[in-house]
């Protein structure tokens, strides 16, 4: 059967080809320009710095950089302000600045209701009826990227695209080609990444990143410990059995795998039932003494998605059984499991490499899978490990050395897969510096009277419980910005329209001032207005700070929360970033080709494809063609 | 094995032949997904079939680039064999209980029990040349006779009818003619309304000295099902895979 079937699909695709062929054939001939090329192919390194790199070229190391540069070109690249992925990969893939395309920060303001969410999905349940009448519950996301991103454009001239893991494009948009959704794809708790742990003598309980949870002795070496799925879903156990070789099984339902003690395990499935609905996740586990099992956060099942992952649906199910199960969550990397203490640092790094292997293998298949139009691959493992080993330095034999001299191979690779006629582009959407000191806005704020808590109160753990908004004039969300609490806009505003300039401007003169001992702590404060434009600026908050390398907006203001100091020292294991001021933490460009342009943008990518695919950028970019 | 047969199908006793052989079907077909289950590599086989699905999405997904969906075909039809490879084992190992179960249901189910006036053959095959001349009629076993056919000297056909509703005969003699050898064919039977009861041994027919072999030809019997007439090897087939699927489902085992 299989062999008739692959047979009768050949046939078909022979007999389709040719009228296929003439289709494209004619929507190629509609394009305005001739193009330069048949193949454009970008591989995104996120977070991979210029300074870094031009550290490491000055010890003679990363060749194929080097090399890719000498025959091409090599910039720093401007990124978006603030320089953070969502805002960054949303400009990069429209070729339009952040008042066109909406996206600002990883989290937005709902301004009636003073809650942080997050700005580029939104999720409702809605109730529908099936054909037979029947109530059915269904989620629905909604991506709130605005602008179109340029491979729907290329679309339309018969340009076929393979987008993967490409940040803000979950849900998947429908386009000409196969796209992979990349950050912000939940895991099936809905969340953005929760892991579970489980232990003898755990509790029950939520904590930041994960929920903890015990773990029952069956015999003297098999344990069973539940862990919990999506809502109104039952937990579903899982079995650990020790077996003579000190390793494990861990078995799930039908499925299992052998777990070395201490290391990370492969893919399990793990299956959770809602009425008839099958709702499939998989995970990774480790277990260390005690025991103590670490459970990933619930990815979405590639092969069987309850969430739709890509355009087409099947193509996840493809990917799947091409490459073999793969990390789907838009985080992948546990950061949380390693500031908390539940992954050691090695276990973190096993993990980050395994799912750069899984990225690598359907970057091939992609490049090997078609001989034009647009392969773009973003690899996320370069800005999670410079997020966690910043601290540890950055000298060769470093972690961050290693990565870089991975990336560059990487770099190498590509380069020999290319074929003539076809171009590259290497880029990252931001580059990295320290991050060792937190900045408390909200408190800073309270200090300098624009935030008033509510008497007795005098800090504040969770979502502005505790302010005091009919005297509130300015409050910090997000990673870097500050709202003023504006009348009319702001559930309980009081800032009139005349008084927002002044307010703006006394918040910038005060902030440029605040220092941590002698140093200058604010590099720069913008006004959205001076730097946006388009119909989607109004989202934007209000007052941007930009940091000084090392000085980062803190974990909780970021959701309302107010702490004791404005300045603290930042003790977590998440110690290099880029949410400081954007000239710090440009991005890198190169390009196979020369071009002119000294200094490039993230948004002259997108009009530059188009027009090297010989495609006319629309007027409404804001990138200019390289 | 008989005796173990004999018990399971106890039950079934006073009802159609056909309940007892379904049973059976079923019992068979749990069994062997089971046995499956037991020797196969699921894990493998879960892979192989991902793999297999995606290389099939993927002749969709690639429609256009014809070198692309070739290559996809190709490896659909090579993982085709490796699948293969991997039924090999389970199979083989299954192959030892099908025959047994096999060789059981052909011996209770396969022949027709014989009706008043239904006709059937006994073939003889005598160890030493007869002559021509000594043919002759038996003298006991009033339902033999007389001799239909005479492929040569050493075969004898006989046909013989049941009747009374009852075709137990015992000890029948074939005699042949005062000089020539002689011997005597068991052949067990079953009670026309009910279930066989006891098995045909038509190949094992107890044969005294200078018979060779015995072969009854008793008619095969057929099924109505759906109003169709379906063989016993048909209903075996037919409902042990259709419990074999239901067994996979049930018992999550990957095929």
């Amino acid at each position: 059967m299989v062999f008739l079937n692959a047979i009768a699909v050949s046939l078909l695709s022979f007999l389709f080809w040719p009228v296929m062929v003439l289709i494209r054939s004619i929507k190629k001939s509609k394009r305005p320009h001739k193009p330069q090329c048949d193949k454009v192919v970008i591989l995104g390194l996120d977070g991979l710095s210029p300074h870094l790199l031009e550290k490491y070229w000055a010890n003679g190391d990363l060749s194929n950089l080097k090399k890719l540069a000498e025959q091409g070109s090599y910039n720093r690249m401007k990124t978006t302000t603030p320089g953070v992925s969502p805002v960054a990969w949303s400009s990069f893939q429209t070729g339009v600045n952040p008042g066109k395309h909406g996206i600002f920060d990883f989290l937005t303001a709902d301004r009636k209701r003073y809650l942080a969410v997050l700005s580029s999905v939104k999720t409702k349940t809605l109730t529908k009826r099936n054909f037979l009448g029947f109530k059915k519950e269904e989620v629905s996301s909604t991506l709130l990227r605005m602008s179109k991103p340029f491979w729907s454009l290329l679309g339309k001239y018969g340009i076929r695209s393979t987008i993967l893991r490409v940040p803000i494009t979950y849900p998947p948009e429908p386009l000409d080609g196969r796209l992979l959704s990349g950050m912000c794809v939940p895991d099936l708790r809905g969340s953005q990444g929760s892991y579970t742990v489980l232990a003898p003598e755990g509790e029950d309980a939520r904590f930041t990143g994960g929920i903890g949870s015990s773990l029952r002795q069956l015999e003297k070496d098999r344990w069973v410990g539940s862990i919990s799925g999506p809502d109104g879903c039952e937990p579903v156990d899982v079995l650990f059995k020790q077996r003579k070789d000190s390793s494990w099984e861990v078995r799930s339902g039908d499925e299992k795998i052998k777990v070395e003690a201490g290391k990370l395990s492969g893919w399990l499935t793990v299956c959770y039932k809602t009425g008839r609905t099958k709702i499939k996740g998989i995970a990774r586990f480790r277990i260390t003494e005690g025991p103590v099992v670490y459970c990933t956060a619930l990815h979405v099942d590639p092969s069987s998605p309850v969430v739709p992952l890509s355009h087409p649906v099947h193509y996840s199910r493809y990917l799947a059984g091409a490459v073999g199960r793969f990390a789907t969550l838009g985080l992948a990397e546990d950061t949380w499991a390693l500031s908390n203490g539940h992954l050691d640092e090695k276990s973190f790094l096993d993990m980050a490499w395994a799912y750069y292997d899984e990225r690598r293998r359907m970057f091939t298949n992609a490049l090997t899978n078609g001989k034009d139009g647009l392969t773009v691959c973003v690899f996320d493992t370069s800005d999670r490990i410079q997020h966690m080993f910043w601290g540890q330095g950055l000298e060769p034999g470093s972690v961050i050395h290693n990565m870089y001299l991975e990336m560059d191979k990487l770099v190498g690779e590509t380069v020999k897969g290319m074929k003539k006629n076809q171009r590259l582009i290497v880029m990252s959407d931001h580059g990295f510096t320290a991050f060792h000191t937190c900045i408390d806005f909200n408190r800073w704020l309270v200090d300098n009277g624009y935030m008033v808590l509510n008497k007795g109160v005098e800090t504040i753990d969770a979502s502005y419980h505790g302010v005091n908004w009919s005297e509130t004039r300015a409050y910090a969300m997000g990673l870097s910005g500050i709202n003023l609490n504006m009348k009319g806009r702001e559930g309980k505003g009081i800032v009139t329209k005349d008084e927002a300039d002044s307010l703006k401007k006394e918040i910038r003169e005060k902030l440029l001032q605040l220092k941590d001992g002698d140093r200058n702590v604010i590099r720069s404060v913008k006004f959205a207005g001076d730097i946006y434009s388009g119909g989607y600026t109004g989202r934007s908050p209000d007052v941007i700070p930009g940091t000084e390398s090392g000085y980062r907006a803190d974990w909780g203001c970021v959701t309302g929360c107010v702490g004791r100091k404005a300045i603290y020292p930042n003790n977590r294991h998440w110690n290099g970033d880029h949410c400081h001021d954007s000239d710090l933490v440009k991005g890198v460009l190169f390009t196979s080709w020369k071009h002119e342009s000294d200094n490039p943008s993230i948004m002259d990518i997108a009009p530059t494809v188009l027009r090297m695919l010989g495609v006319k950028p629309p007027g409404y970019m804001d990138g200019r063609t390289l | 094995m008989n005796a173990l047969f004999d018990l399971l199908l106890k039950p079934f006793q006073s009802l159609d032949p056909l309940w007892g052989l379904m049973w059976i079907s079923a019992l068979s077909g749990i069994m062997i997904i089971l046995v499956f289950k037991k020797t196969s590599d699921q894990q493998a086989i879960s892979i192989l079939r991902r793999k297999m699905g995606s290389r099939a999405l993927g002749m969709l997904l690639f429609l256009e680039s014809p070198p692309t969906v070739l290559k996809l075909a190709f490896g659909l039809i090579t993982d085709n064999f490796i699948y293969l490879w991997h039924l090999l084992k389970p199979m083989l190992i299954i192959t030892i209980p099908f025959v047994i179960i096999a060789a059981q249901l052909d011996a209770r189910y396969s022949r027709e029990p014989l009706n008043t006036d239904h006709p059937s053959t006994v073939t003889v095959y005598w160890e030493n040349s007869i002559p021509a001349d000594e043919f002759g009629e038996p003298e006991e076993g009033i339902l033999i006779s007389p001799i239909v056919t005479i492929a040569d000297s050493l075969e004898q056909s006989f046909s013989f009818t049941g009747s009374n509703g009852v075709f137990v005969y015992n000890a029948m003699r074939i005699k042949l003619g005062s000089n020539g050898p002689s011997g005597s064919i068991l052949v067990r039977g079953a009670e026309r309304s009910g279930i066989i009861q006891a098995l045909f041994h038509p190949w094992n027919a107890e044969a005294e000295h200078g018979i060779q072999k015995i072969h009854s030809h008793i008619q095969a019997t057929h099924y109505i099902i759906l109003g169709g007439r379906w063989g016993w090897f048909t209903v075996f087939l037919v409902f042990s895979s259709l419990w074999a699927i239901l067994g996979a489902v049930v018992f999550k085992v990957k095929v």
